[in-house]
């Protein structure tokens, strides 16, 4: 797994730290083609790999990433499932035809197969499903891991079904061969759970992990101590804290500590895409920025 | 450890069953729910009991606390019931239906001794709780008035559904109302009066889509709030409060605001000119997050209830009846909907 990967929070108005800032970038990518030339300069620069939820809006973006041989070598990792799409589609669509877009193959089949989970009230068939329906919409992309969103992730969590977890992770490796990722906002109770409980082997997590300590939850020095254990592959997320943090300072923190594996991070302008880059390619050569690639399946 | 039971297992319902759940201090002894399939799905795949009689629920358990997260039709019901055993409550807003129920709950939680608490949960909110704070400073001087919105996009065009029939809890001022008022009485008091309100369709046929509320406060304080749920501009449902004191002026919403002082303040360090102060300025360190810090905040806040820390929640049945009453005298100042 890369180093570096871009992510998508920027192209649908998301930021943590303000609202206004969030309002601002939403207006710089109205069409698909805004996000697409922002992507084409990310692959043009060297960083090559893309994690996004599944976004209806990407769609068209993907289509045109598919007819362009310079993204052969990009690397896709959709974070699943992104739960406004389906509320959107029922409101847009109506029951059938949201059925029909999202459920992939045979409708009789993949009908059962849902039913079934309600009936035994196993929800592990309707995991499937949904997983099967969000890679229906990749289909021929190089898409080289499946993550699950914080908020489904978290919800398990709290509600201690670890089992769906573990479920999720066996899948979507049996079934599409790539790795799966969990998104949380509770890293050391997640550690705990995925390394400790159901035993998972070097399990990705992406989580918020930043100089400042926002969202490192349940304290920041909690978090360091989990990270420095380097038994799970660990993916920062918010460490440029939405924007609190410059490039510089944000960076000097993650090669102070020990166990981040890779670095996510998203920004609207080709400008402080390519700073941000910079600054982390240049730590990426010291010793505490966990040197570790990612085990085969 | 305080013993609990949620009632209504809905989309509310599951995000704090996982959040009371990781909460320390109370355990989930059970839940309630009239689906059975529901029900069956929850026992199956967690160590949770389930009942589909709340009666039964309660005859059976012995609980400190409940949780009720039903329709807003059967809040006064439930907690009527609940109350009358003596149990505290944790009720999902708004509080109930009418001005009248709500403030017969209040005298009989006094009566019976029990703590309530309404899910308003901009109160816990990192942001609104610090702009709580600096008002309760005076930070800005003698208040003289204020503008208060609340903005989304759930009505974006003519539907038939339960969004656009009163008796089932449409009309934005049921709907985006109890939030924006709430946060009013959080900030500037009780002591309310509605001077004027204007209901306005705009897609919807039966009910209103946007509401104009002038607000009194303490006799002094002049609030306009507008809510509007069908505005497409906005991502998510938008709170923003711009108030207006002698000395200054403070812009908020959820993540940030920006204070503006005529003067320094050297203890808080504010300085005179504008101040900007974000959401990754505040400590965010929580056990258990789910859905944003202040979803977790007023469950701790449940817990020390039950736990005897406090003895009173910032979001009582008290100031929750109040909200009650403005929508309710919102709704009658207006014979019918533009």
């Amino acid at each position: 797994m890369d180093k570096i990967i871009f992510g998508d929070n920027q192209f649908f108005g998301v930021n943590h730290k303000s609202e206004y800032t969030a309002s601002k970038q939403n207006k710089k990518f109205q069409t698909a083609n805004d996000i697409y030339n922002t992507l084409e300069y990310v692959n043009n620069i060297g960083i090559k790999s893309f994690m996004f939820s599944t976004h209806s809006q990407l769609e068209p973006v993907f289509e045109k990433i598919k007819n362009n041989s310079e993204f052969d070598d990009f690397k896709l990792y959709p974070c699943m499932p992104y739960a406004h799409k389906y509320a959107n589609a029922m409101l847009e669509l109506g029951p059938f035809e949201m059925i029909k877009k999202f459920i992939p193959g045979n409708k009789i089949i993949s009908g059962l197969k849902g039913a079934g989970s309600l009936i035994t009230a196993n929800p592990v068939p309707l995991m499937k499903l949904l997983v099967d329906s969000e890679m229906k919409l990749l289909k021929g992309l190089n898409v080289q891991g499946i993550f699950l969103l914080n908020i489904v992730t978290d919800l398990l969590l709290g509600l201690e079904m670890y089992e769906m977890l573990y479920e999720f992770s066996n899948y979507c490796e049996k079934k599409y061969n790539v790795r799966a990722g969990f998104f949380t906002m509770n890293h050391v109770k997640l550690h705990d759970v995925l390394v400790n409980k159901i035993g998972l082997n070097n399990p990705i997590i992406v989580s918020s992990i930043n100089k400042i300590g926002f969202r490192m939850n349940p304290s920041k020095k909690e978090v360091e101590k989990i990270l420095s254990k380097n038994d799970s592959y660990n993916i920062a997320m918010s460490f440029l804290a939405s924007g609190a943090l410059k490039p510089k300072e944000a960076s000097d923190y993650i090669e102070s500590i020990k166990g981040v594996s890779s670095v996510l991070f998203g920004a609207s302008s080709n400008e402080h895409i390519k700073e941000t880059k910079e600054i982390l390619d240049s730590i990426l050569k010291t010793s505490n920025w966990a040197d570790k690639a990612l085990l085969e399946i | 450890m305080k013993k609990v039971a949620l009632i209504g297992i809905g989309k509310m319902g599951i995000s704090h069953l996982a959040i009371a759940n990781q909460t320390p201090g109370i355990e989930v002894k059970a839940i309630c729910d009239t689906s059975k399939p529901l029900l069956r799905a929850i026992e199956k795949n967690t160590k949770f009991i389930g009942y589909t009689d709340y009666k039964k629920m309660l005859t059976e358990l012995t609980l400190d606390g409940v949780m009720i997260l039903v329709p807003n039709a059967y809040h006064f019901e439930l907690a009527k019931y609940c109350i009358e055993r003596g149990i505290h409550v944790f009720i999902e807003k708004p509080f109930t239906l009418s001005y009248k129920n709500s403030a017969s709950l209040v005298d009989l939680a006094n009566k019976h001794q029990v703590m309530g608490q309404v899910g308003y949960v901009n109160r816990y909110n990192l942001i609104f709780r610090e702009v709580k704070k600096l008002l309760n400073q005076n930070i800005i001087g003698d208040i003289s008035s204020y503008k208060n919105s609340m903005i989304g996009g759930v009505v974006l065009k003519e539907n038939k559904g339960w969004r656009n029939d009163y008796k089932k809890g449409g009309g934005c001022l049921y709907d985006y109302g109890p939030h924006c008022f709430d946060l009013a009485t959080y900030f500037f008091g009780d002591n309310v009066k509605v001077q004027s309100s204007i209901l306005k369709k705009v897609f919807s046929t039966n009910v209103d889509d946007i509401v104009n509320v002038t607000l009194l406060h303490n006799n002094s304080i002049v609030g306009s709030n507008y809510i509007n749920w069908s505005d497409n501009t906005v991502r998510k449902a938008s709170n923003n409060i711009e108030i207006i004191g002698k000395e200054g002026k403070i812009l908020a919403n959820k993540q940030e605001f920006k204070v503006f002082l005529n003067e320094d303040n050297i203890k808080l360090n504010l300085t005179k000119g504008w101040n900007e102060i974000y959401v990754t300025d505040q400590n965010t360190d929580i056990f258990y997050y789910l859905r944003g810090e202040e979803f977790s905040l007023q469950l701790i806040e449940f817990s020390n209830m039950l736990n005897g820390k406090i003895d009173k929640s910032i979001s009582s049945l008290e100031s929750a009846s109040i909200t009650d009453r403005i929508i309710e005298e919102s709704k009658k100042l207006n014979k019918e909907i533009i």
